[in-house]
C-alpha cells in the first residue's frame, strides 16, 4: 500500500497529512483532521450526508480518494459559519426547521451552500433538483427548501 | 483494498504503470465509479494509476472539421454547462445534466463514465445516436472506436489491456437536426432510467426523415442502436403511423432484464411507448 | 382518563411564536455529536462474523486465524460469552448465536483491533463450518405441518415485566384476537358481505445515521455506553439483564440520535461490544455499514391482510372480521408491546358493531421486523381504507360519504368498545371535504381519494427535574433522548410557559441516563410530549407550590422533581385523528402516478413547537409518500437484494408533491396546555389516500405496496 503526503487548505488553512493509498477523503477528514461534522450515511455517494466542496465544486467525500487531493481546496461544514458567527444561509434552516435530528443537516447546508454560490437567487425548482441527491428522512423537506430560498433573497 | 497509487504525469507514463500493473491495475478518472466498486470490496485492483496529472484530457474544443472534441477527463457537470456544447448541440449538454446528482456530476468524467459501461448510463445513447467516436491511445499508437460499437456487455468495453480512453470525438450534425434524450423514471427520480431514449432526426421541409438515430438505454447488456426502427423511418413521412411502426419494431431489438425498476415484459412495453413519445414530442417541437 | 396538568383552555403566547431549537445551533454547524463521533483514548474499533445462510446450524468455529492477526485485541463467539440474549420485551436475539444462525446476517463472531480494516479482516478469516438447514421465508411456510421451528428453547427465553401469552405453534411470535359483539349475528344482518386483501412489503427505516455505538468500562465498573437508541432508560435495563450487571452500573451517555422512527428502540451491537470492552479493557466502538443497517438491524414487517365486512345497501357496516399476519422475521427482539406484535391494536375511526380483529407475527429467517413509525397501522390502515373504497365503489356511494356513515362518534366504537373522548371524525371529514373540493369535477386521467386513520397518544412515565437558581434562572434537567422531535426545546417552551417566563431564563440539560437522572420513557409510540411535557408541569406545579410558600431561592439552587404517569394503551382518552385527500394523475400507457396536490387534515390540539409541529407531520407524509410509491426492501429466500441507499429509494427533494395542512385545534388532548401528539399520527394514512386516488383517476385498483407504474398498468388492464 503506497502512502501520500498531500498537502490542501480545508476550511482555508494549509494542512499537510499522510494517507495511505486506501483512504477516502470522509475518513481523513473526520478521523485525521478531526472534523466530525461531515456524516457518513450511506458511504456510496447518495445520501448527501458527506457533501463537502473541493474547488467550489459540491462533492461527495465518502467517493473521493484523499491521495487525489495535494494542492485542492477543501470547505467542510464547518467552515461555512463566519468563526462564531452564523451566516444567513445557517440562521435560515434555524428559523425555518430545515432539520430535524440534525445528521443531514451539514450536508445540506454544505450543498445549499454551493448552489448559492453558483446561483444567489435560485428558484424552488432550481433549489429542488439542485438538491435532489441530499436526502433527509425526519423534514419532509419543504423546510429546508424554503429555508435555502429565504437565505437567497436575503443574500 | 490494498493498492499502490501513481499518478503519472504523461501518458507514456501511463502505460508503463499500466504494463508494471497488468490486470491488477486500474485507471482512476474522476473515480465515482471505481472508488465506489473499492468499497463495496467488488474490485480489489493492485495498482491504481490516477490520471489527473496528465495534461490534454481536460479540453473541450471544435475541431477544424467543426466537430466537437471532449477530452476525457472532463467532468459530466462541465459537459452540461459548456457553451461551447450547448451551440453545437444543446440536447448533448442536456444530456449529461441528467446524470445522476449534482455532486456525481461534479466528480465524474466521460472517460470513466464510458468505460464503466453501466448499460443503463445516460450519455452511451446519445452519444451513439450522434456518431461518436472514441479515441483511444496504448503505447505506440491511437484508434478510434465507433460509439455503438464500444460497449460489449454489462461493464465491458472493447478496451484492450493498457489503452486509455483520452478524447470523444462527435462530427457536427447536419444542419436541422434535431435531437432529445427522454430518461424514463416512473417511481424516484434520483434514478437509473428504466428505459432510456436518444433520438436525433432531420425532417425534410415535406416532412420526409432524411435521417434519423434511435438509441436506447437500459434495455439490454449494453446501449443498443436500433437500426431497424431508424430504417422503418428513413426516407418516410414521419406520420403517427409512421413512428408506431418505428417504435413496435424496437420491442423485438431490446432485450431487457428483469430487476428493481421493472419487469423485463414493462421494460419492453416501455421502450415502446417512449420511443414513440420521444420522436412524436420532438418532430412536434 | 389521563389529565393534562393544566388547564387547556390557558394558551399562553409563548407558543404562538416560532421556537428557535436548542440543539440548533450545533446541528447547522456541525458540533452536534452523535454515536459515530465519539472517540476514547486507547478505543478499539469492532468487526463481526457473520451468518450466509437463513438458517444454519453452527458445528465449530475456529478463531485462531482471526486472533493472530497482528492489531487484534479480542475474538469473540456465543461459546466464549454464552448465551446472552436481549430484547425490547422479549430476549430472544443472541448477541452472539451460539448454536443456530437465524437469519443471513445473523451475529457468530465479534472481533476488536486497532483500526476497523484489521478487524475486518480478522473477522473473514474466522473460520466457521455450519450446516445448513431448511429454511422458512414466509409466515405460511413457518407454520406449515413439519416446519422447522427457528427458537427451540423459546420457552426458557426471558420476558421482561410480565408473563408471554401462550401461542398457537412455537413459529408464532405472538397473536392477539380481539372480538366485539356478535359477528356471526352481525353478517346475518348484512346486505352485503365484501372481501378483500392486501399485502405491504418489507421497509426501512431510512434515518440516515448508521446504527452506531461505543462501549467501555471505567476503573469503577461502571459500563458506559454511548447508542444511537431513543429509550434510553429502557436500555439501561435491558442491557443490565442481558449482560448481567447491575442496573446501577449501567450509564447510558447522551448523544444526538439521526433520526429513529422506531427501529433504534432495539439495540443490537451493543451487547456483543460489551463483552469486547469487557475482554480488552478497552472502549470498543462499531459503527455499522448502511449495508448491515439495512439487512441485519430490523425492519417493519411485510403483511397480507384480509377483510370481510359486511353493509347494509346504504354502506352502513353490520361487520367486520379481519386478520393481518405480519412476518416477524428470526427474533422478536425489536418489539416493545407485550403481544410482540408490531404496535398495539389498530383504531379505526369507524363504528364497527360487531368485529373481530386477529393480528399474528410469525417466526421466519429473514430479517427481524421491529418498529417502525405507527407500527402495524401502516400495514393495517393501508388495508382498511383500500376496502373501505372498494366497498363504496361496488356499493356507488361517494368514499367520503360512506366514512361520514361510519364514522365514529361519542356512543359509536371500533373494535375496542372503548368509546372516544371527543372523536373529530366528523368534522375532520368535513374539512377534508371542504380543503380538498372534494366533488368537483377533474379533468380524465385525475382523481380524488382519501385515507383516514386515528392513533392513541401515547404514555408511560417520566420525571423531569428543575433547578431554579437564585441567578433568576431555571434548569430542566432531562434523561430524555433527542432523535430529532425537538423535546429540549419543547421542554423549555412547556416550563417557561408555566413559569411565566421568558424562554431565556430556562436552559435545558440533557444528562445520561443513571440512577440519579429523572426517569425517561424515551421517544416513541408519539408520546413524548404528552408524557415528558407534563412531567415538567408537575415539576413547574411543584417548584411555584415552592415559591409561593418560600419566595424565590436567594442561597444555593432549589430543585423539584416533577412525575407523570399514564397509561400506554386504549383507555377512553382523546386520541390524534388524521385523514388526507390526495389528488393524482395517472399516465394510463406507462401506470406513472404523478401525485399532485396533497391535504392533510390534523386534530392536533394546541400547538407548542409550530416549527417542529409542521416538520413532523411533514415527514410524517413524505415517510407515508415513500412507502405508497417508492420504496421496497426485496428480500429472496431470506437475502435482501437492495441494502443500500442506491435501490431502496427514499423520497428526494424532487419528489415531493404540494402539500397544505389544516389543523383542528378545538379539542384539546391530555398533553401539556391541551397538546396531542404529531409523530405518528399520519403516516399510515397516506398509501390508502393515493391508492383510493390512483382507482379513482382510472379505474386501476392495486392492493399491493408500493403502487409501483408497473402495478398500476397491470390493475388498468384486468
Amino acid at each position: 500500500m503506497s502512502r501520500h503526503s498531500i498537502t490542501f487548505k480545508l476550511n482555508g488553512a494549509k494542512r499537510t497529512v499522510s494517507v495511505e493509498a486506501n483512504r477516502v477523503l470522509l475518513d481523513v477528514l473526520r478521523d485525521d483532521c478531526k472534523l466530525t461534522g461531515t456524516k457518513e450515511g450511506c458511504g456510496i455517494g447518495v445520501c448527501g450526508s458527506c457533501s463537502v466542496l473541493i474547488d467550489d465544486r459540491l462533492m461527495s467525500a465518502c467517493l473521493v480518494l484523499a491521495a487525489t487531493l495535494d494542492g485542492c481546496a477543501i470547505r467542510t461544514v464547518e467552515g461555512i459559519a463566519n468563526g462564531e458567527a452564523l451566516v444567513s444561509l445557517q440562521d435560515a434552516f434555524l428559523r425555518h426547521g430545515g432539520f430535524q435530528c440534525g445528521i443531514c443537516t451539514p450536508g445540506q447546508i454544505v450543498a445549499a451552500k454551493a448552489l448559492l454560490e453558483r446561483n444567489p437567487h435560485p428558484s424552488e425548482r432550481d433549489v429542488r433538483e439542485w438538491m435532489m441527491g441530499n436526502l433527509c428522512r425526519c423534514t419532509g423537506y419543504y423546510q429546508i427548501v424554503e429555508a435555502v430560498v429565504a437565505a437567497a433573497e436575503e443574500g | 483494498m490494498a493498492f499502490e497509487y501513481v499518478e503519472p504525469a504523461t501518458l507514456a507514463g501511463a502505460f508503463d504503470a499500466l504494463e508494471r500493473g497488468g490486470t491488477d491495475a486500474h485507471v482512476l478518472a474522476g473515480g465515482t465509479a471505481l472508488v465506489l466498486l473499492m468499497r463495496m470490496g467488488l474490485v480489489q485492483p493492485a495498482y491504481v494509476v490516477g490520471l489527473r496529472r496528465i495534461e490534454g484530457l481536460r479540453e473541450i474544443g471544435i475541431s477544424k472539421e467543426g466537430g466537437l472534441d471532449i477530452g476525457a477527463l472532463v467532468t459530466h457537470a462541465e459537459i452540461e454547462r459548456s457553451a461551447l456544447v450547448r451551440r453545437f448541440f444543446a440536447p448533448l449538454a442536456e444530456t449529461f445534466g441528467r446524470v445522476a446528482s449534482v455532486r456525481i456530476r461534479n466528480q465524474a468524467t466521460i472517460g470513466g463514465n464510458l468505460v464503466h459501461a453501466d448499460p443503463a448510463s445516460d450519455p452511451p445513447p446519445m452519444l451513439i445516436a450522434l456518431d461518436a467516436e472514441i479515441v483511444v491511445a496504448r503505447r505506440g499508437g491511437v484508434r478510434t472506436i465507433p460509439a455503438a460499437e464500444f460497449f460489449r456487455d454489462v461493464f465491458e468495453t472493447a478496451l484492450e489491456p493498457g489503452e486509455v480512453v483520452t478524447a470523444i470525438r462527435i462530427p457536427p450534425p447536419v444542419d436541422g437536426t434535431r435531437g432529445a434524450y427522454v430518461k424514463f423514471l416512473p417511481a424516484s427520480k434520483d434514478d437509473f432510467a428504466t428505459v432510456s431514449v436518444a433520438v436525433t432526426i432531420r425532417l425534410a421541409a415535406s416532412g420526409v426523415c432524411e435521417d434519423v438515430r434511435v438509441a436506447l438505454g437500459a434495455v439490454a447488456t449494453t446501449p443498443l442502436r436500433a437500426r431497424r426502427a431508424e430504417e422503418a423511418l428513413r426516407g418516410k413521412h414521419v406520420t403517427p403511423e409512421a413512428i408506431d411502426a418505428a417504435a413496435a419494431i424496437v420491442v423485438g431489438d431490446v432485450e431487457p432484464l428483469d430487476d428493481g425498476r421493472g419487469s423485463a415484459g414493462y421494460k419492453r412495453e416501455m421502450a415502446r411507448v417512449w420511443t414513440r413519445r420521444a420522436i412524436t414530442q420532438l418532430i412536434s417541437a | 382518563m389521563s389529565a393534562s396538568t393544566t388547564d387547556s383552555r390557558i394558551h399562553p403566547a409563548i407558543f404562538d411564536s416560532n421556537e428557535l431549537r436548542l440543539d440548533g445551533r450545533e446541528k447547522v454547524t456541525g458540533e452536534a455529536a452523535y454515536a459515530a463521533d465519539f472517540e476514547l483514548p486507547g478505543m478499539l474499533q469492532a468487526a463481526f462474523t457473520t451468518s450466509p445462510y437463513a438458517h444454519a446450524r453452527i458445528v465449530s468455529i475456529d478463531t485462531e486465524r482471526a486472533r493472530e492477526v497482528p492489531g487484534v485485541h479480542a475474538v469473540l463467539t456465543g461459546r466464549d460469552i454464552g448465551e446472552r440474549r436481549f430484547g425490547r420485551r422479549f430476549f430472544d436475539r443472541p448477541a452472539l448465536c451460539v448454536d443456530r444462525a437465524l437469519f443471513i446476517g445473523d451475529a457468530i463472531a465479534a472481533v476488536a483491533a486497532e483500526t476497523r480494516e484489521i478487524a475486518e479482516a480478522a473477522a473473514a478469516l474466522v473460520d466457521v463450518e455450519y450446516d445448513e438447514l431448511p429454511a422458512v421465508f414466509e409466515p405460511d411456510e413457518a407454520l406449515a405441518p413439519g416446519a422447522p421451528v427457528l427458537h427451540e428453547h423459546v420457552d426458557t427465553y426471558y420476558f421482561h415485566a410480565g408473563k408471554r401469552a401462550a401461542v398457537p405453534h412455537p413459529n408464532v411470535q405472538g397473536r392477539r384476537i380481539v372480538l366485539k359483539g356478535n359477528v356471526e349475528e352481525g353478517f346475518a344482518r348484512a346486505e352485503h358481505v365484501f372481501e378483500h386483501s392486501f399485502t405491504t412489503p418489507r421497509y426501512h427505516g431510512g434515518y440516515l445515521e448508521p446504527r452506531a455505538t461505543v462501549v467501555w468500562i471505567d476503573a469503577q465498573g461502571i459500563v458506559h455506553v454511548v447508542a444511537t437508541n431513543k429509550a434510553p432508560f429502557a436500555l439501561r435495563e435491558q442491557f443490565a439483564i442481558c449482560v448481567g450487571v447491575p442496573v446501577g452500573s449501567v450509564r447510558i451517555e447522551p448523544a444526538y440520535i439521526g433520526g429513529d422512527f422506531g427501529g433504534k428502540g432495539l439495540s443490537v451491537d451493543e451487547y456483543p461490544c460489551y463483552f469486547l470492552a469487557r475482554a480488552t479493557g478497552r472502549p470498543v466502538k462499531y459503527v455499522r455499514t448502511y449495508l448491515e443497517d439495512m439487512r441485519s438491524s430490523t425492519v417493519r414487517h411485510p403483511s397480507r391482510t384480509t377483510i370481510r365486512t359486511g353493509v347494509t345497501r346504504d354502506g352502513y357496516i353490520t361487520a367486520m372480521d379481519a386478520k393481518i399476519v405480519f412476518n416477524g422475521g428470526a427474533y422478536a427482539a425489536g418489539k416493545p408491546a407485550p403481544t410482540l406484535l408490531p404496535g398495539l391494536d389498530p383504531k379505526l375511526p369507524y363504528d364497527i358493531p360487531a368485529g373481530r380483529l386477529e393480528r399474528t407475527s410469525v417466526y421466519t429467517n429473514t430479517v427481524p421486523g421491529g418498529h417502525m413509525r405507527a407500527p402495524g397501522d401502516v400495514q393495517f390502515i393501508f388495508a382498511v381504507e383500500s376496502h373501505i373504497d372498494m366497498i363504496a365503489h361496488e356499493l356507488r356511494i361517494d368514499p367520503l360519504e360512506m366514512r361520514l356513515r361510519n364514522a365514529v362518534s361519542g356512543e359509536r366504537s371500533d373494535f375496542e368498545d372503548v368509546p372516544y373522548l371527543e372523536p373529530s371524525a366528523r368534522e375532520m371529514l368535513e374539512k377534508m371535504r371542504e380543503a380538498s373540493h372534494w366533488g368537483s369535477p377533474l379533468p380524465s386521467g385525475r382523481g380524488r381519494g382519501i385515507g383516514f386513520g386515528v392513533r392513541h397518544i401515547g404514555g408511560g412515565k417520566a420525571e423531569v427535574t428543575l433547578r431554579a437558581h437564585p441567578s433568576g434562572k431555571i434548569d430542566v434537567i432531562t434523561g430524555a433522548a433527542e432523535q430529532g422531535m425537538g423535546i429540549l426545546t419543547l421542554l423549555q417552551r412547556v416550563v417557561a410557559a408555566g413559569m411565566e417566563l421568558d424562554l431565556e431564563r430556562v436552559n435545558v440539560i440533557r444528562e445520561a441516563a443513571m440512577t440519579q437522572t429523572p426517569f425517561d420513557p424515551g421517544a416513541g409510540g408519539s408520546r413524548q410530549t404528552h408524557v415528558s411535557g407534563n412531567a415538567a408541569l408537575d415539576a413547574v406545579r411543584r417548584l411555584k407550590e415552592q415559591i409561593d410558600a418560600n419566595g424565590w431561592p436567594k442561597n444555593g439552587a432549589l430543585e423539584v422533581r416533577g412525575v407523570f404517569e399514564a397509561a400506554h394503551g386504549h383507555e377512553a382518552a382523546p386520541h390524534g385523528f388524521c385523514g388526507f385527500v390526495a389528488e393524482v394523475s395517472v399516465d394510463s400507457e406507462t401506470g406513472v402516478v404523478e401525485v399532485l396536490d396533497v391535504v392533510c387534515v390534523a386534530d392536533v390540539g394546541t400547538i407548542l413547537s409550530p416549527v417542529a409541529h409542521r416538520g413532523q407531520l411533514a415527514g410524517g407524509f413524505v415517510m407515508g409518500l415513500g412507502h405508497a410509491l417508492t420504496e421496497e426492501l426485496r428480500v429472496t429466500e431470506g437475502r435482501v437484494e437492495n441494502p443500500s441507499l442506491a435501490d431502496y429509494k427514499l423520497p428526494t427533494q424532487v419528489d415531493i408533491p404540494p402539500l397544505r395542512f389544516v389543523n383542528i385545534q378545538d379539542i384539546a388532548g391530555p398533553g401539556p396546555f391541551g397538546a396531542k401528539m404529531a409523530g405518528e399520527i399520519n403516516t399510515a394514512a397516506v398509501a390508502p389516500a393515493i391508492a383510493n386516488a390512483i382507482a379513482a383517476a382510472c379505474g386501476a385498483r392495486v392492493t399491493t405496496l408500493p403502487l409501483s407504474a408497473e402495478r398500476v398498468l397491470s390493475a388498468l388492464r384486468l
